[in-house]
């Protein structure tokens, strides 16, 4: 396993959409503070400023992030280096770990860096409004937002071993669920019960659910289980697979 | 131990969907000798070895690897070959030894400066700038080749790995093999649909037609019972046919062609058959001795299938 990941390593510093991905969503911070300072007219305030960012970075990042793992996975297959790796030899399941640890990786990363640029951005313009507990309270829903999204989009690395060389299909099954995770913002409360139970909408759902509330608990399950379901789908799908 | 099994298939069988791509396969690979698959394209010389490799499922059968069952001894067994499907496939915008380097840390267990001797063996540069996307085709095939033996194998299944290779360089590979074969030992199996390359290469043969594996056998076998007969070119094959069996009393003989007959009986020499046609005013444009070659056998084995 750790010789997988490593190589996984060695690749990622050649891999351009890693590098787009990456640079595509630290730019947003750092775009909305140049907004922010050289263009708005009228002066916004900390919380809208934060839930713009935040809003594009849900949006962005899933996309790069479903980007990243279907080229990465595609790749595989389209420059048939797939047959050297299995015959290395290197343990099916062992790759589908490697390739989903690096993404996991990656992801991490992409997002760690981004908070840190979010909340520098927000100390440059408002450096009086910004408290400690403001702080701890954007990065833990970057982070909670961030990581559900990552395990709900697990069955995309699914959807791309069965794809194979096929790029489109699994970049379709991105968007749908870019669309339906940025759709759980605006879910009803009529709508809840049904909501919940769909991982992707669930994300948002869970960001705006109190503590307490029993539909958290239904968010959260419904979103390991559509990670789960993921992986085993991945594992048992590859397992199988005619290289 | 001399001709010992080193690689077996038991009535190894590929089905895609209803289709057998290959049928009930029984190679037997001796160790320390180089075992060609010769077989049109689409014989399924490919499949028999992806499925060896466990790049592809198994429909029926069951594979042998160094007097083990493949099956639940893959990690033990794969380590120990080194192989090349298809064409060689490599990481486009990484350079040769950086591709090396990926793999030979997926396999954990070899030589510091393993890259670099593979590299040396199929005359590559060593850390080279060039991106694997702007390689020729030779190059490319000769990585393939220094990604096989990186880990010092002792099998080495190869599929088609001088395609692309000009003829030097299928010079090369071909006496690069028979070294590692003949000199260190190792075994070797190679696939081609090019005749003579086996013909050249091989110690043993395996003839695929139609997913079958028609015949299993050793370049020796194949010139100790190479037949010799004599092949004559008349103007008329019933007349002539005719008059070997009536006058000469030979039976043993085919017509392999409008006007061509070839003789096995070893009685009868050519004045004999010369005499005998001319004075019956059968025209005779030649008569010639001939063996059968690797070519002649493939076709009569494969039912008259040619190589274009
Ligand atoms: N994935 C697949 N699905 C269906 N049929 C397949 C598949 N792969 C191979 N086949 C069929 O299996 C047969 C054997 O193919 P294979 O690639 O093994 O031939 P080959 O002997 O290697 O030919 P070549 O000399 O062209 O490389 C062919 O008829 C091919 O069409
Ligand atoms: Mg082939």
């Amino acid at each position: 396993m750790n010789n997988a990941f490593q190589t996984e390593i060695l690749k990622l510093k050649k891999n351009k959409m890693a590098f787009i991905g990456f640079v595509f969503t630290i730019c947003i911070p750092v775009l909305l503070v140049l907004k922010a300072v050289f263009l708005d007219k009228i002066k916004i305030d900390y919380h809208e400023w934060i839930q713009t960012v935040f809003m594009l970075v849900n949006l962005v990042l899933p996309i790069m992030s479903g980007f990243f793992i279907t080229q990465s996975m595609q790749k595989e297959y389209g420059e048939k280096t797939i047959i050297n790796i299995i015959t290395a030899p290197v343990n099916r399941k062992v790759f589908v770990f490697s390739k989903i640890t690096v993404w996991f990786f990656w992801y991490v990363v992409v997002m760690i860096v981004t908070e840190c640029l979010t909340i520098l951005g927000s100390l440059i313009l408002f450096h009086s409004q910004v408290t400690s507990s403001a702080i701890c309270f954007t990065i833990q829903l970057f982070t909670k937002i961030g990581l559900l999204s990552y395990i709900a989009f697990l069955p995309v690395i699914w959807i791309a071993i069965r794809q194979r060389t096929l790029f489109y299909p699994t970049m379709l099954s991105v968007l749908f669920f870019v669309l339906l995770q940025c759709a759980g913002s605006q879910v009803s409360e009529e709508l809840l019960p049904v909501a919940c139970f769909v991982p992707w909408l669930a994300i948002q759902i869970s960001a705006m659910l109190p503590a307490n509330s029993q539909y958290l608990y239904i968010c959260i399950a419904s979103i390991l289980c559509s990670g789960l379901l993921g992986i085993i789908l991945a594992i048992f799908e590859f397992r199988t697979q005619d290289l | 131990m001399e001709n010992q099994i080193i690689l077996a298939t038991k009535q190894l069988t590929k089905k895609y969907g209803d289709v057998r791509a290959v049928e009930q396969i029984n190679l037997n690979v001796k160790k320390g000798r180089i075992y060609g698959l010769l077989g049109r394209n689409g014989a399924g010389k490919t499949t028999i070895m992806k499925m060896v490799l466990g790049l592809i499922s198994i429909s029926e059968g069951e594979i042998e690897i160094f007097g083990e069952r493949l099956k639940g001894n893959e990690k033990s067994i794969y380590t120990r070959i080194g192989s090349i499907i298809e064409t060689p496939s490599f990481y486009s915008y990484l350079t040769g030894t950086e591709n090396l380097e990926i793999f030979s840390r997926l396999r954990g267990t070899i030589k510091k400066n393993a890259v670099k001797s593979a590299l040396e063996v199929v005359g590559l540069p060593y850390k080279d700038k060039k991106p694997f996307v702007s390689y020729s085709l030779g190059m490319k095939q000769r990585l393939g080749i220094a990604n096989a033996i990186m880990n010092d194998p002792e099998i080495l299944i190869l599929d088609e790995p001088t395609n692309g290779l000009d003829p030097v360089g299928i010079v090369e590979i071909r006496r690069f093999l028979q070294t590692l074969c003949h000199e260190q030992g190792k075994t070797i199996i190679i696939s081609s649909h090019i005749l003579s390359e086996i013909a050249l290469l091989a110690d043993d043969i395996g003839i695929i037609h139609d997913g079958h594996l028609l015949k299993e056998f050793s370049m020796n076998e194949l010139e100790e019972k190479n037949k010799r007969f004599i092949e004559i070119k008349v103007n008329s094959v019933t007349k002539a046919t005719q008059l070997l069996e009536n006058m000469m009393k030979c039976k043993n003989y085919t017509v392999t062609d409008k006007n061509c007959i070839e003789i096995y009986d070893e009685n009868l020499n050519t004045e004999e058959i010369a005499d005998c046609l001319v004075s019956h005013g059968i025209g005779l444009s030649s008569l010639v001795f001939k063996h059968e070659t690797l070519e002649d056998y493939f076709t009569s084995l494969t039912g008259g299938a040619k190589f274009e």
